[in-house]
């Protein structure tokens, strides 16, 4: 079957700097979440704004990125970011529009669907992140929590079939956090996290990639990888708590 | 007046204010007539008045900087006084709409007008990030005076300028990243 994303040996450099990403593979097959770990710098980001398309401004050469088979290319662009909905880091600056009905409907309206449609569309979504009624709030009113949710379902509302998540979870409180755990649980669609909150990755994650320096340095299942003190403090990262009693072996 | 449709409060306005620049000043009544149907007008939207003077009084220097040079001229006190009087009723026109009219739902009627949208998305984008912006400043602001143990020295001034440049470099960067996520959501 064709994997959900499949990156080959993605080399990257801004303005022809020192590498920020270099010689990257991975496959995602569909349905998996996967975990994108690493320390500050790693090259993260970087990496998922590859994702959609949004880098390299200049795709020349071979593709390095497929999803679901189809190279990141200019031609085509529109249908890949459609495929691929992206929260990003600071949802300030996701959020764009003067409402929330507004920036909701932005990723429909982008894509061609029919005015008619876009109502029951933006409902739905923002009933799915649980914001019923918030249509008209503007969004410099909300808190950070409901931001994030706006632009979750702003990205839920183009119906993509792989989520790319950036540091999901940075601003959130504890509810907040708890919330979008569930919440993403619910959502059945292939998911890429990068995260430094390894606790949610733990619960979510089925498998984790170890990213520094801009090659991936480990791989494998999430409670395996995590697990692995020696690994994690060599890269920035430690041993969850939520982990600290269970041991490495195999799960058979 | 909250609830009267957009596009006949911004219609309504426009031409009021076309009306207040071009009517001729011996027509005093005129002009009383408009500042008392604007007194009523904010008297039943219910806007603070007391708000109104004082958003008004905040925009009254620019006027004032722009009437105070046709006094140097002869006779020049009727210029001034009709540029004064002209321009505080059309701006109490333009505070009384924008008061009473959300500017989401102005936008709707622009773009009902076929207005250009990339003028419109600029006003939208314009709108949102006003306030991120102030934000930003303010935000700037405090950690600079939680660090600076001095008052009214020459340089604060500097350190003011830095901070502006500073929110500058942050605002790029900012556009930058807004782009992206408009890209990201089929924006072309």
């Amino acid at each position: 079957m064709t994997p959900a994303v499949k990156v080959e040996n993605l080399n990257f450099s801004f303005n022809a700097g020192s590498p920020v990403l270099s010689a990257v593979t991975f496959e995602v097959p569909e349905g998996e979440c996967l975990g994108l770990i690493g320390p500050n710098g790693a090259g993260k980001s970087t990496l998922l704004l590859h994702l959609n398309g949004i880098l390299p401004e200049k795709k020349s050469g071979r593709p390095s990125v497929f999803i679901f088979g189809e190279p990141v290319a200019d031609e085509g662009i529109e249908n890949i970011r459609r495929a691929v909905g992206f929260l990003f880091q600071n949802p300030d600056d996701q959020l764009f529009c003067p409402t929330v009905y507004e920036d909701v409907a932005f990723g429909p309206k982008q894509f061609g669907m029919p005015d008619s449609h876009i109502g029951e569309i933006v409902t739905d979504a923002l009933a799915k992140v649980g914001l019923r009624g918030f249509e008209r709030r503007s969004p410099h009113h909300l808190s950070l929590g409901e931001k994030q949710r706006v632009c979750l379902a702003g990205i839920l509302a183009s119906q993509p079939k792989i989520l790319v998540l950036d540091e999901p979870t940075s601003d959130l409180d504890p509810r907040g956090k708890r919330e979008l755990i569930h919440l993403l649980q619910s959502i059945p669609t292939t998911k890429i996290i990068a995260s430094h909150d390894l606790e949610l990755i733990v619960h979510l994650c089925s498998r984790t990639l170890v990213l520094d320096n801009g090659s991936i340095v480990a791989q494998g299942g999430t409670r395996e990888i995590l697990s692995d003190e020696q690994l994690m403090l060599a890269h920035g990262l430690e041993k969850p708590h939520i982990l600290q009693h269970i041991h490495p072996h195999p799960r058979t | 007046m909250h609830r009267l449709s957009a596009g006949a409060k911004m219609s309504g306005a426009l031409l009021l204010i076309g009306a207040i620049i071009t009517v001729p000043l011996r027509f005093g009544w005129f002009f009383l007539l408009a500042f008392g149907g604007l007194i009523t007008a904010a008297r039943v939207s219910r806007v603070p008045a007391r708000f109104l003077v004082r958003r008004l009084l905040f925009l009254e220097p620019f006027v004032a900087g722009v009437a105070v040079l046709s006094l140097l001229r002869e006779g020049g006190w009727i210029v001034f006084a009709g540029i004064v009087v002209r321009s505080t009723l059309s701006l109490a026109t333009i505070l009384l709409l924008t008061n009473t009219t959300s500017f989401s739902t102005m936008l709707e009627v622009l773009r009902k007008l076929r207005i250009s949208p990339t003028f419109i998305t600029i006003l939208a984008l314009m709108y949102r990030y006003l306030f991120v912006l102030v934000d930003e400043m303010e935000r700037m602001q405090r950690a600079r005076m939680s660090r600076s143990f001095t008052k009214g020295d020459r340089r604060l001034w500097r350190l003011l300028s830095t901070t502006i440049g500073e929110l500058f470099v942050r605002s790029s960067e900012r556009a930058e990243r807004i782009y992206a996520a408009m890209c990201a959501r089929g924006w072309q």
